[in-house]
């Protein structure tokens, strides 16, 4: 457990924690044990009055009694609210700014859902770690009061009644054992279930054409089942901890009114003050179970603090360099290597990508080429060899700096939900003129398509870029890459998995923009790389042949091929 | 269509729909009853509970009451864990039914009222408003009356008491039931806002989340983090409105608990003032009170729950009403029937989109033909007809000369393979995959011929783990052409008359577009095999050319009897122009 506590403190250095707040919530949950112990010493005493007349004055005490433990229930139910959320908010910043700062390569080996949970699901269970310790601390400053005042009001039956202690402490364990396992298996067939709905329900189609309506029925059934026998198992978990506490009770009436009656047959207790000892006894089993709970929570949510520790170990991205205030100069690949994991995905890169010319890159799926590009961005940094700018290492430069001179176009067109305006404007820092716009969207093709779209450029584009095809939503993409005004281009298989009439406007619009940078495309068809500078041709992650397309039509047998099915298909 | 969607806009929901869904959804009756009546007799003894305690409580100290207390709460517990034990399963089983009823359904709906209900979205609401539902119904089945018959005997019993006492219950329940009914609308109205607002922020940051590649290609981090802090500060106050709405309402019950407990002394000192009462029946009459609010506090509750199940019932009586694949007795297959197929001036339409317009064609038997055109002009669709998906508006669609709608469902499809653009795999192993659809148990062997003939047996045998190497969901695991091979084994096993590709190739690279078009054309021969394409590269092997311009047939022939002839075909051609220009030099 202490590991536990280093593991959850080394999440909130860094953030400024409300101590302030703690401070008060500590106090208040601490003035409310003491309340809540008085109220029912009051009530004993009143019970005991009731029976021969009513005292007006311990009426009107009782009142007041009730109001301050009302105001104090608000005030605690406030304020451990807002400490609440002022720490899920914390958590949820500085996951937030740790994100932003993360080097690329984490994206791969993490998935990037489990990050989405992160800053999610995760920053609020942070808070509500906190919110367990401070529930631990009052837990026992409460059983504590609680207690006191039981060996105040009858200190025999206060030493009887702590007999109940290791009852109670057995039976949380054992419900803590048995949920935490029932839990788990619930939560496992619930996730197949899902896996399961989420996968198949995209496919009804094929699962028609097949004919497996029968047999997917009778699987879902199955799983179904036994999702359901699980649920009802963690169910009867519950019954443990009910029989348990009943159990407690039994005992309690037990010790209090055994032990009772016979000091009230020798007068040392009264009737009130014997209802008061039962209430309270109720009252400080109830504490320490709660204690109990909240000790067994605190161990099983650790996964989760370790998780977001994890995060918050990676190291960030380098930001310290020169900026990119030079002329443009050829990036040179020397003896680059890169590993993935443990695979190695590219081997003993050479070549030049000479600067004001379009290179293009063909091969085979998997060859690599994306993964050059992401070098080429910086997102990872070579396993071995360097990358130079003119005669620099590329390292030398700012990674901001570096990257805004690039800008990359691909396949997968990412749009983030938001009007188009906001996405062609996307990473742009200055102020953008209308007209500007207006002459950047009709270059890349998209002013014609978001004229004819009821609000124009404030029409949003949904989630994922939805609401446009996937033609628009590539051209929406180029309008932003030629916001940003880049010197360096990387496209990506930029016209792939479009009709033929949209790929013409794509490639127009794409040409558009190429005019006057250093360019560098991924291609998947001929045609594109018929007006490269230069040619790579890359093959299980090394350089087969590097040279202009005529040369290579002459020299390399992959390209020949490649050429040769374009012609085949134009014919 | 529309209409549909009107009605499922309208909410609420009507009584009609309830009993319909009811019906359907087969509540696990015994399991109801047994709960039910574990339930009755819980209350039954809770009954005895104030009166026992209180006996206890007012000091009568003879060891007699106390072993009979004891006794009691022993009984009383094993009532209450058979109580909750026995809710649980009728609960559980409940929605396991009606999630086994809606994705029977959902596997039977015909194919076109997905178009208008996105089915991922259908099966999330679905399932958890109903299952939640189903909860709700059980517990209000299970519930209700034992708290009637428990409130009704308690109020008795306080009355034999003295009738005083059971009209100061009364004094405050007008105060309760505006504070059930109204409060708790109100809370769910502001909650419920809430948790939309959570919803729609929590998103936007998944969202950012998914796409830090971008964010880092645009260098724009450090925009993204001043939205991103006010996200969260948007998610705070969000919460905080949460919290505030929390401590009202506490403010609230507290208020009343002091109004009861006041009211109770009050009266009950006075009455036990006069001596119309004794202690024991005091004491007795202030447990009451408090088990009382808490079960008038249920039966509103069990009565607002069952309004919001009306609503999800609505919901889930429309999908449970939308048609069905229909299977008429009396089709009969034709033994032997051909595979010509035929399309003789259909015309259909999505709604109000038409998609086809008065198409004619035939494609004869073991031929090929390619149906070509953009997007949109209906292509998938015509596939989607051949298949029987859809009842076309106009004309008919045959097999082998006789109408599709003619054949049975099962014997129509299973004539046919289909192969699409993305290769839909489930996940499982290599095995369950080649096997899927094939309805009986299949030798390795046979496989590892079939595999052979597609030329899949050459990735196979890669694997280490073979025929039970893993498949993630959606075949991500392997690469586009590993997948369109398996796919085509599968096809291959099938044995299917008719194929029907769509776009097979254009999610390939050149390589791989090339070697699955040969095995297409190697491993089904004799087949019938309908290809709709982007890929011009296709269309010079098939026997025929289907062009197809916004739904309506601009061409029908080969590739010499098109070309120059057929305008939106040679627009087609066109846009390639730069691609086989760039060849020939």
């Amino acid at each position: 457990m202490l590991r536990q506590i280093k593991d959850y403190t080394k999440i909130f250095k860094g953030i400024r924690l409300p101590w302030f707040l703690i401070l008060l919530v500590l106090v208040i949950s601490m003035i409310k044990s003491h309340v809540e112990v008085e109220a029912i010493t009051i009530t004993a005493s009143i019970i005991d009055g009731t029976q021969n007349s009513i005292k007006t004055d311990e009426l009107i005490r009782y009142i007041e009694f009730q109001l301050i433990t009302g105001g104090i229930t608000i005030a605690f139910t406030y304020l451990t609210g807002l400490l609440l959320q002022k720490i899920n908010l914390a958590v949820r910043l500085r996951m937030w700014n740790k994100m932003m700062r993360l080097p690329t390569s984490y994206y791969d080996s993490d998935n990037v859902n489990e990050l989405v949970t992160r800053v999610t699901t995760d920053a609020e269970s942070a808070g509500n770690y906190f919110q367990l310790l401070i529930d631990i601390f009052t837990a026992v400053y409460a059983g504590i009061v609680a207690y006191q005042k039981l060996f105040d009001f009858q200190f025999q039956m206060a030493l009887a009644s702590l007999l109940v202690i290791p009852v109670m402490v057995f039976i949380t364990w054992l419900y803590g054992r048995l949920t935490y396992t029932a839990g788990a298996a619930a939560r496992t067939r619930l996730a197949s279930v899902m896996g399961y709905l989420a996968e198949h329900v995209r496919s009804i189609r094929l699962m028609k054409s097949f004919c497996m309506e029968g047999e997917e029925q009778k699987k879902a059934r199955g799983l179904f089942g036994r999702q359901c026998k699980a649920d009802i198992l963690l169910s009867y978990t519950s019954m443990i901890q009910l029989a348990g506490m009943e159990v407690m009770g039994c005992l309690n009436i037990v010790i209090s009114f055994v032990l009772g009656s016979r000091m009230i047959a020798s007068g040392d207790l009264t009737v009130g003050k014997l209802i008061g000892f039962y209430t309270l006894c109720g009252l400080a089993v109830t504490r320490l179970a709660s204690l109990c709970t909240s000790v067994g929570t605190f161990s099983q949510n650790a996964g989760i603090m370790k998780k977001i520790g994890q995060v918050l170990d990676v190291p960030d991205e380098k930001e310290e360099g020169c900026e990119m205030d030079v002329a443009d100069e050829d990036i040179v690949l020397d003896h680059v290597d890169f590993s993935y994991q443990s695979a190695k995905v590219l081997r003993d890169l050479n070549c030049s990508i000479p600067k004001g010319k379009v290179t293009a890159i063909v091969g085979t799926n998997g060859a690599g080429k994306t993964t050059l590009f992401k070098l080429l961005e910086r997102m990872y940094d070579p396993t071995e060899g360097t990358i130079l700018f003119g005669k620099r290492d590329v390292q030398d430069f700012k990674l901001s700096a570096w990257r805004k001179s690039f800008a990359i176009v691909s396949q997968d067109k990412p749009l983030l939900s938001g009007t188009v305006r906001d996405n062609i404007l996307y990473g742009v820092e200055r102020k953008v003129t209308e007209e500007e716009l207006i002459h950047v969207a009709k270059m890349a093709n998209v002013y014609d398509f978001v004229m004819d779209t009821p609000g124009q450029f404030d029409a949003q584009v949904g989630p994922g870029g939805s609401n446009f095809s996937g033609g628009q939503q590539q051209c929406i993409a180029i309008a932003r890459a030629m916001m940003r005004n880049p010197d360096y281009l990387l496209l990506d298989e930029a016209t792939s998995n479009l009709d033929v009439k949209s790929e013409k406007t794509v490639t127009e619009a794409l040409s558009n923009l190429m005019k006057g940078r250093t360019t560098i495309l991924i291609a998947h068809n001929y045609s594109a790389t018929v007006f490269a500078d230069q040619v790579i041709v890359l093959c299980d992650g090394q350089i087969e042949a590097c040279g202009t397309p005529e040369e290579l039509l002459r020299t390399n047998d992959y390209y020949r091929t490649f050429a040769h099915q374009a012609a085949e298909a134009g014919k | 269509m529309s209409k549909v969607k009107k009605e499922g806009h309208k909410g609420g929901g009507n009584w009609k729909d309830f009993f319909h869904v009811i019906r359907k959804m087969r509540l696990p009756w015994h399991w109801i009853i047994i709960a039910f009546l574990c339930n009755f007799l819980y209350n039954r003894v809770m009954l005895d509970l104030p009166t026992v305690t209180a006996g206890l409580m007012s000091g009568s100290t003879d060891s007699q009451a106390l072993v009979d207390a004891v006794w009691f709460y022993v009984l009383f517990t094993l009532v209450l864990c058979g109580d909750v034990a026995l809710r649980s399963p009728a609960r559980h089983v409940a929605a396991r039914n009606i999630r086994r009823v809606i994705w029977k359904k959902m596997l039977r709906i015909r194919m076109d009222y997905y178009d208008g209900h996105n089915p991922s979205d259908l099966m999330s609401t679905m399932t958890n408003d109903a299952t939640t539902a189903t909860e709700y119904l059980v517990e209000f089945l299970v519930g209700f009356l034992p708290t009637i018959y428990y409130v009704a005997a308690a109020l008795q019993t306080i009355s034999s008491y003295n009738v005083w006492l059971m009209v100061s219950v009364f004094l405050l329940l007008p105060l309760k039931l505006i504070y059930a009914v109204f409060v708790g609308r109100w809370q769910y109205r502001t909650q419920f806002g809430v948790f939309k607002e959570i919803g729609s922020l929590t998103a936007y940051l998944a969202e950012r989340v998914r796409n830090l590649m971008l964010i880092k290609t645009y260098t724009n981090e450090e925009r993204e983090l001043k939205n991103g802090e006010k996200t969260s500060y948007g998610l705070f106050d969000a919460n905080m409105k949460v919290n505030k709405l929390n401590c009202v309402i506490t403010a609230l019950t507290t208020l009343l608990g002091m109004a009861q407990v006041m009211v109770v002394m009050v009266f009950g000192v006075l009455l036990l003032k006069r001596g119309d009462i004794d202690i024991q029946q005091w004491v007795a009459f202030y447990m009451f009170s408090g088990t009382l609010s808490t079960s008038f506090s249920n039966l509103i509750d069990y009565w607002m729950k069952l309004k919001s199940v009306q609503g999800a019932m609505a919901r889930t009586a429309e999908l449970l009403r939308a048609p069905e694949e229909e299977e008429q007795e009396g089709k009969r297959e034709e033994k032997g029937a051909g595979t010509e197929v035929c399309f003789d001036h259909v015309s259909f339409s999505y709604g109000d989109k038409e998609a086809l317009k008065d198409v004619s064609f035939t494609i004869p038997e073991g031929s090929s033909a390619a149906v070509i055109g953009l997007c949109g002009s209906g292509k998938t669709t015509s596939l989607s007809l051949l298949e029987h998906f859809y009842e076309p508006q106009e004309g008919t669609v045959s097999l082998g000369g006789v109408s599709v709608a003619d054949i049975p469902l099962q014997a129509l499809r299973g004539r046919m393979g289909y192969v699409q653009q993305g290769a839909d795999i489930f996940s499982g192993t290599v095995r369950e995959a080649l096997t899927y659809g094939l309805h009986r148990e299949v030798p390795d062997e046979e496989i590892w011929a079939a595999a052979r003939k597609t030329g899949f047996a050459e990735i196979l045998e890669k694997w280490d783990a073979g025929l039970d190497t893993p498949v993630a969901p959606g075949g991500t695991s392997m690469s586009g052409g590993q997948r369109q091979k398996l796919v085509l084994t599968r096809e291959f096993m099938r044995g299917a008359d008719v194929l029907l590709f769509d776009e097979p190739t254009s999610a390939l690279d050149a390589a791989a577009a090339r070697m699955v078009q040969d095995t297409i054309f190697d491993t089904f021969p004799d087949q019938t095999k309908i290809i709709v394409t982007h890929d011009l590269s296709l269309i010079r092997r098939v026997d025929q050319i289907i062009v197809l311009d916004r739904g309506v047939l601009a061409g029908c022939g080969s590739y010499s009897d098109l070309y120059g002839k057929c305008g939106a075909f040679m627009e087609l051609i066109a846009a390639c122009q730069a691609e086989k220009e760039a060849a020939k030099c």
